[in-house]
């Protein structure tokens, strides 16, 4: 069976910096990836470049066998690749529940039923769903963006620093939510500066320091390593 | 300006004028009445190139402002006697002053406000004319007199044209030196880049209030040339859809010159004479003509005369790569001892996000000094806090001791402050040297205005900036691009340019702000090379916002760490980096893992 | 002085205009609102309402009734055939460049209409032609009636559409942010389109109604675009209902001050409205609660 996704030599640029130099990998349906390092080192630009938010310098990005590079990035949400992006880029003035219609509007498939999937994972979600997006505390606006993202019924997620900026307790919450649909089957890729998260999460990992990919392995590896402290924080190691 | 500058910029466009009255004067009368009109409309096109152009307004009220001229100087010599050559000062006058009254409230504004406020303007002007019948003679008209000096009346056609000729010209060297000196190289970086103009001690909304000033007195000028020719004023050949057709000059003929604006004006006057057998298409074709030149041909006319134009001479000899420091040519500033900058307390809030929250921050003259710390721990926040373009909430700022942080960005230079910017700031059209020059400061309008004066007789004092620019550039190793447009440098070389900027004026204190983001290796190397000699040699002191660990490593003395608005750690960097919070910020708590 | 007995004639004449203002700012507030440009092509596209309403009625002598349907549809489709060919490409230039070209289009197109048409007022007749009721003291003509409701219907059912229907959810997706709605599966071309397509129709829609009342002809483009620039900024340009509550304040204001105060000054009041909001209250006197970006 061919991977949920895979990505081939990607190289983005933002205006005239090169921030992601040849970056290639590929994730299996129902597996997970993280993609680790210091901030600066591109993950964001390489995620971004993926759902196609970012132009493309080069590469090749299939999704489930059908060649995605050149697509706009409605059209890759569309056909099943969902982004939860960094600063999760919510509606301010929609309400949860307006957010999560827009969504399903906008998705290739249409249901209602997603609406009850979504609220279950996310109860607090479901006691505000009158609320505006712009008034939920951080760690509900997270979870709205999570939501946002299921409810295009997509078949890989993408999630970008899910972690950032969100208390322990939340974070943790959060993990938990995590595991859950990586249970469900959802192919995920997690970008984190946060190892321990992304451990929680993912069984595979790529370090990447000033956009190269500098280290490959099993996340359990991954975190006791002293490379990968290495690669945070000395750049010599990309050469 | 170089001799060639002069040549073009201000020699050329009055010989235009003379070869223009010396073929008039062998065709028919007819021709020289167009041709007069033509002369004034130049004049009106060049001066929308300074507002429309270099500022980049989208000036809907020239009509106004040439009514404003053309009934202020008919006024003035029908009712108040005045002699046709003061009744045009008078004009000119009466346009700086609307333009001020219109610049003042609408400087604030951008883009389509602007917009708007100029088109209330020009609408209110021209039903203040319709209405005010007792002065302006309102709908009926006012005649106007033919111009005369003593007992000399002017009435032949090609005397007028000589006289609007005559009187064109102190205009058009006028704008002409405003354009191409200090004055227009300044209004064009502060379309370009507002912030980095800012940062450098221009205040941008007193350069647009003058470009109005400026522009306003012009087109009203040239309304006072303009109404003997005419013989009758009458408020609606002012009105908005004259303002509109004005508004085409610049863009067609070109907005980055002043041969533009006297192409334009000089091509859209004719156009009806030369479209008279298709005069019903007229308009139409003015329009698709203008809607084409936005679409498709952004420089206008001369952007296409420009294209075929030779590359500026690259100076021979001087090597690309290496970066070396000259001798300066300032006695060496010795390291003040003290306190370079002592922030205490500083908070900043959006809304109820504390983005810096109570930052507590010493750093010693002589220093190099790291900010580091993951994304959206408030590190560019409290950069721009320091240099000015965000008022804190609440603690204080003290750069060598004083207390800065209500002061607006425009004023650290002045305190010996620069900065480099993350998104790198230049300012693409200029060239590499005038990039450097607006990094000496004293920049206001009065300063630039003066100095493109000065710049025409090659005076000593700007010899000595374009040295002291030249010098920067060679520091950097830039000194082959001088010439050079900067947009037109790779990343690598803009990062250079900006900080050949940033030292040109001798700071005391410097901030940057990423100043390695994408570079290669080689000029990482050399980057740190430099700033670490222009410490050491010349007593900068620096604060740097960087990702590159090993970059900060190597260069910085001490480091802060930033997470989520606070300093977790300070200190030197070895010591700092192992600090379990530091760690934690980065890497998470490795029990979670097992959670 | 008029004496006061006027008033309720006047106020409804206020009215009247003032919902044909209404209905013009509201397109050009939906175009802003979506995809944040300031069309100021819109009162060319009022024009075309206009003359749309004068070649149905009288030269093809189609009934009313399709006219209001079909010329604002046509229009509409015109205004999303001009974004998808021109304006797409100015799209992430500056406010400067796409400013000018519709500022551009607007001249354009009133240019075409004085080569079709000549200078010519054409008259359009009245869309109910019964007569008049009447309610001691004032004579009230169906056309009044018309206009105001049915003006101040389709300017409610625009705002309607917008804040419920899933077209309106899209373009307030996209206005809201452009990289949350692509995220979404929003297209950015399709949106856009969507958003000048509404917008144009609703000015079409507006040109239908002022024909009869104005005449129709080149000038309509430049006259109606002052009062629906003037109206959407009283809503700050971000509120559909500002607009409408703004439009029928500027139609009371001016007809009451052309009645007690003097003709000349009618035309200035539009203007110096619009400047004391742009100085003084920018986000309108009837703003859009706002809530901080996440």
């Amino acid at each position: 069976m061919p991977p949920a996704l895979e990505v081939e030599s990607l190289n983005v640029a933002r205006g005239r910096i090169r921030v992601v130099h040849g970056l290639s990998f590929s994730v299996q349906q129902g597996a997970s990836l993280a993609l680790l390092g210091a901030n600066g080192a591109g993950k964001t630009s390489a995620v971004e470049a993926i759902a196609g938010l970012l132009p493309k310098a080069s590469g090749r990005v299939r999704l489930h066998d059908s060649d995605i590079t050149r697509f706009s990035a409605s059209e890759i949400a569309r056909r099943g690749l969902s982004l939860v992006p960094q600063w999760r880029d919510l509606f301010a003035s929609f309400t949860v529940e307006e957010t999560l219609h827009a969504a399903l509007n906008a998705g290739a498939r249409r249901g209602r039923g997603a609406f009850e999937d979504i609220y279950a994972l996310f109860p607090k979600l479901a006691e505000r769903r009158a609320q505006p997006a712009g008034t939920l505390s951080g760690g509900e606006q997270q979870m709205l963006a999570i939501g946002r993202a299921l409810a295009t019924e997509p078949s890989v997620l993408l999630l970008d620093e899910p972690s950032g900026g969100l208390a322990a307790g939340v974070v943790s919450k959060l993990t938990q939510i995590l595991r859950a649909i990586r249970a469900r089957g959802m192919t995920l890729i997690v970008v984190e500066q946060n190892i321990s998260v992304a451990a929680a999460v993912a069984e595979e990992c790529i370090v990447l320091s000033t956009g190269r990919a500098v280290w490959r392995g099993a996340m359990a590896h991954a975190a006791q390593s002293e490379e990968v402290r290495h690669a945070y924080f000395d750049s010599q190691l990309a050469q | 300006m170089s001799s060639r500058g002069i040549l073009a910029n201000v020699v050329g466009p009055v010989a235009a004028l003379a070869i223009i009255v010396g073929i008039a004067a062998l065709l028919g009368s007819y021709a020289q009445y167009v041709l007069a009109l033509v002369i004034v409309h130049c004049l009106i096109g060049a001066a929308l190139v300074m507002i429309v152009g270099y500022a980049r307004v989208i000036m809907l009220a020239a009509g106004a402002m040439l009514a404003i001229g053309a009934y202020g100087s008919t006024i003035s010599i029908t009712r108040a006697g005045l002699p046709y050559p003061l009744a045009l000062a008078c004009a000119a006058l009466l346009g700086a002053g609307a333009g001020v009254l219109l610049a003042v409230p609408a400087s604030r504004f951008r883009g389509h406000h602007l917009a708007m406020a100029t088109m209330v303007f020009q609408i209110l002007v021209v039903i203040g004319i319709r209405e005010w019948t007792d002065v302006t003679g309102g709908a009926l008209g006012l005649r106007t007199p033919a111009p005369s000096f003593g007992s000399l009346t002017i009435t032949a056609d090609l005397s007028n044209l000589a006289l609007i000729a005559g009187a064109a010209v102190p205009a058009l060297l006028f704008l002409a030196v405003l354009l191409a000196g200090s004055f227009g190289k300044m209004l064009r970086a502060a379309s370009a880049s507002e912030i980095a103009c800012e940062a450098f001690g221009v205040d941008t909304s007193r350069m647009r209030v003058a470009a109005f000033a400026f522009s306003s007195a012009v087109v009203a000028y040239a309304g006072a040339v303009l109404a003997p020719r005419v013989r009758i004023l009458d408020p609606d050949s002012f009105d908005i859809t004259r303002s509109v057709i004005m508004l085409g000059y610049p863009i067609v003929g070109g907005m980055s010159s002043l041969w533009g604006g006297l192409i334009g004006g000089a091509l859209l006057q004719l156009a009806p004479e030369l479209l008279r057998p298709v005069g019903r298409y007229q308009e139409i074709i003015l329009a698709v003509f203008v809607i084409a030149v936005m679409l498709a041909l952004p420089g206008g006319l001369m952007g296409l005369v420009g294209s075929f134009a030779p590359p500026p001479r690259r100076r021979p000899g001087a090597s690309d790569a290496r970066m070396r420091l000259p001798t300066s040519t300032r006695p060496a500033r010795r390291t003040a001892a003290g306190t370079a900058l002592a922030l205490s307390e500083v908070q900043k809030s959006y809304d109820a996000v504390r983005a810096v929250d109570g930052v507590t921050l010493q750093i010693e003259s002589g220093v190099m000094h790291g900010l580091i710390g993951p994304n959206g721990a408030g590190k560019t926040t409290l950069f721009n806090v320091v240099s000015g373009f965000v008022p804190p909430d609440g603690g204080t700022v003290k750069l060598f001791g004083k207390n800065i942080e209500s002061q607006p960005a425009r004023t650290r230079i002045a305190h010996g402050m620069t900065r480099t910017f993350q998104n790198v700031a230049i300012f693409p059209e200029l060239s590499c040297v005038d990039n450097v020059l607006i990094g000496l400061g004293e920049n206001s309008v009065w300063q630039t205005s003066r100095a493109s004066f000065a710049e025409i007789f090659g005076s000593l004092r700007t010899r000595e900036r374009i040295h002291a620019a030249e010098a920067a550039l060679g520091a950097v190793g830039l000194d082959a691009h001088a010439l050079a447009a900067a947009g037109s440098l790779s990343l690598g070389n803009q990062r250079r340019l900006e900080l050949a900027r940033a030292i040109v004026s001798e700071p005391r204190l410097i901030l940057l702000d990423e100043p390695v983001a994408g570079v290669s290796h080689e000029e990482e190397k050399e980057l740190s090379e430099l700033l670490r000699l222009l410490n050491r040699e010349r007593g900068m002191t620096m604060l740097i916002i960087e990702h590159n660990i090993a970059f900060v490593r190597a260069l910085c003395d001490t480091v802060s760490v930033m997470a989520a608005g606070r300093l977790i750690a300070q200190g030197k960097f070895e010591a700092v980096i192992g600090l379990p919070v530091v760690r934690h910020h980065y890497f998470g708590d490795p029990n979670a893992a097992r959670a | 002085m008029r004496d006061l007995s006027q008033l309720p004639l006047l106020l409804l004449g206020g009215l009247r205009i003032g919902a044909i203002y209404a209905l013009s700012a509201i397109g050009l507030v939906v175009i802003h609102k979506a995809t944040r440009t300031v069309n100021f092509a819109h009162g060319g596209f009022i024009m075309l309402g206009c003359y749309g309403a004068y070649v149905g009625v009288e030269r093809l002598h189609i009934p009313y009734w399709t006219v209001y349907l079909v010329v604002p549809l046509a229009v509409g489709a015109f205004a999303a055939a001009l974004e998808f060919s021109l304006l797409r490409r100015l799209r992430s230039a500056d406010a400067f460049s796409s400013v000018i070209t519709t500022v551009f289009i607007s001249i354009l197109l009133t240019e075409l209409a004085r080569l079709v048409f000549e200078s010519d007022v054409l008259n359009v007749p009245t869309f109910i032609a019964l007569p008049p009721i009447l309610l001691r003291p004032i004579v009230l003509t169906w056309e009044t009636v018309w206009i105001i409701v049915g003006a101040l219907a389709c300017g409610m059912l625009g705002a309607y559409v917008f804040a419920r229907a899933g077209v309106g959810r899209a373009m307030r997706a996209m206005a809201a942010s452009v990289r949350g709605a692509q995220l979404c599966g929003y297209s950015v071309d399709a949106v856009n389109a969507q958003a000048w397509l509404l917008g144009g129709a609703l000015a079409g829609l507006a040109g239908v109604f002022v024909a009869p009342r104005f005449g129709v002809s080149p000038d309509i483009a430049f006259a109606t675009i002052i009062p629906a620039f003037v109206a959407a900024i009283l809503g700050g340009f971000d509120s559909l209902k500002g607009a409408i509550l703004g439009g029928l304040l500027l139609g009371i204001v001016e007809t009451l001050t052309a009645a007690y105060l003097s003709g000349a000054l009618k035309n200035a009041l539009a203007m110096l409205i619009l400047l004391l909001v742009l100085l003084f209250k920018p986000e309108g006197l009837f703003p859009e609660r706002r809530i901080r970006h996440v």
